[in-house]
């Protein structure tokens, strides 16, 4: 079995990883812009990130015979300062055009302000511009509620997004279901501690079906584990799931989405 | 991090109490004796007495070797 890990951020993570991942199956993975643990100084620094993450990082991921994709933009913890944020999206475009970025990501909210929500708005709108995919940042914890339900109102009212298009991710079970509700992509991320367990992405899939869901583990640089996303394979096997039903959360439901970029390199099983 | 870890504790105890209730044959299994000593001992979590974690030990000791 093949697998798809559609979120984890390589650059926290050591080559050690890579054999990891490698060595569990995983074919392709997908590196969204985020905070790096600290606020950048600049907007250069996240010119050289994303540099980074377009370029770099897919030689690295070679070496293991996996496939690297990234997503580009300015992330909902460094989006506070407006001016700041629209020095960064004005070169977002020319990231757009590399062959391994799939799209907007992780656009969203952190502390749901105002601002965030400007920025939110204005990347939106520079995705549609350029027909691009959305990936979306959920805030974590007790803000995760009412964040998700701002930007679900922001692009149900919108009039323009194809909810097709778009990926909630970090969903849980109060906000899962609303976001499927309204023809959205949902991706469940899983920790070791303290947020998503496997067994509770498992109850999701139960109670939910497998229709627009994706899994993904949680490397960054805080404790995560790209391997919870294998310990969430594993729990599905275990509860007697058919390789089949697995197979759709873990590649194809993936593929499915990411192939709309018309980047993704990887054919549905 | 303490409130973290006592959050995801709670959710997580939650949700297998959910697992349980949605399986098939739930029914017999919401009514185990032990299944019943622990929404009880839940109740220890809402007292503002100290020792918890020794009355809920004691509130479960006695049920045999599997509880
Ligand atoms: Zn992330």
């Amino acid at each position: 079995m093949k697998i798809i890990e559609p979120h984890v951020h390589m650059i926290a993570r050591t080559v050690q990883d890579y054999e990891r991942m490698a060595r569990m199956h995983t074919v392709a993975i997908c590196e969204p812009a985020f905070w790096a643990g600290y606020d950048r100084t600049s907007p250069q620094a996240f010119h050289d990130y994303f540099t980074h993450i377009s370029e770099f990082e897919p030689t690295r991921a070679a070496q293991y015979l996996i496939q690297h994709y990234c997503w580009v933009c300015i992330n909902p913890k460094e989006a506070e300062d407006v001016g700041f944020s629209r020095e960064v999206i004005s070169f977002i475009p020319e990231f757009l055009k590399k062959p391994t970025v799939l799209g907007l990501g992780e656009i969203g909210l952190h502390l749901s302000t105002k601002n965030e929500m400007t920025i939110f708005a204005e990347q939106v709108e520079l995705a549609l511009k350029h027909d691009q995919l959305i990936w979306i940042h959920t805030p974590h914890l007790n803000d995760k509620l009412r964040g998700t339900k701002l930007m679900l109102d922001y692009l149900t009212g919108h009039g323009g997004v194809d909810p097709d298009r778009v990926m909630f991710d970090h969903m849980e079970e109060h906000t899962l279901p609303l976001v499927l509700e309204h023809g959205f992509w949902a991706a469940m991320t899983v920790y070791p501690v303290t947020k998503n367990s496997p067994q509770r992405v498992i109850d999701a899939i139960e109670t939910y079906g497998p229709d627009r869901l994706v899994v993904d583990a949680s490397g960054d640089w805080g404790p995560s584990d790209p391997a919870t996303l294998h310990d969430t394979i594993f729990e599905m096997r275990m509860r007697g799931h058919s390789d089949k039903a697995v197979e759709r959360i873990f590649y194809n439901n993936p593929c499915q989405f990411l192939r709309q970029s018309g980047k993704f390199r990887l054919e549905m099983m | 991090m303490f409130y973290l870890h006592m959050r995801s504790a709670l959710i997580e105890t939650a949700a297998t109490f959910d697992r349980i209730q949605a399986a098939e044959g739930a029914d017999a299994v919401w009514r185990d004796r032990r299944l019943e000593k622990l929404r009880e001992a839940a109740g220890f979590l809402q007292s503002d007495e100290p020792q918890r974690a020794r009355r809920i030990l004691e509130s479960l000791s006695g049920e045999g070797p599997d509880a």
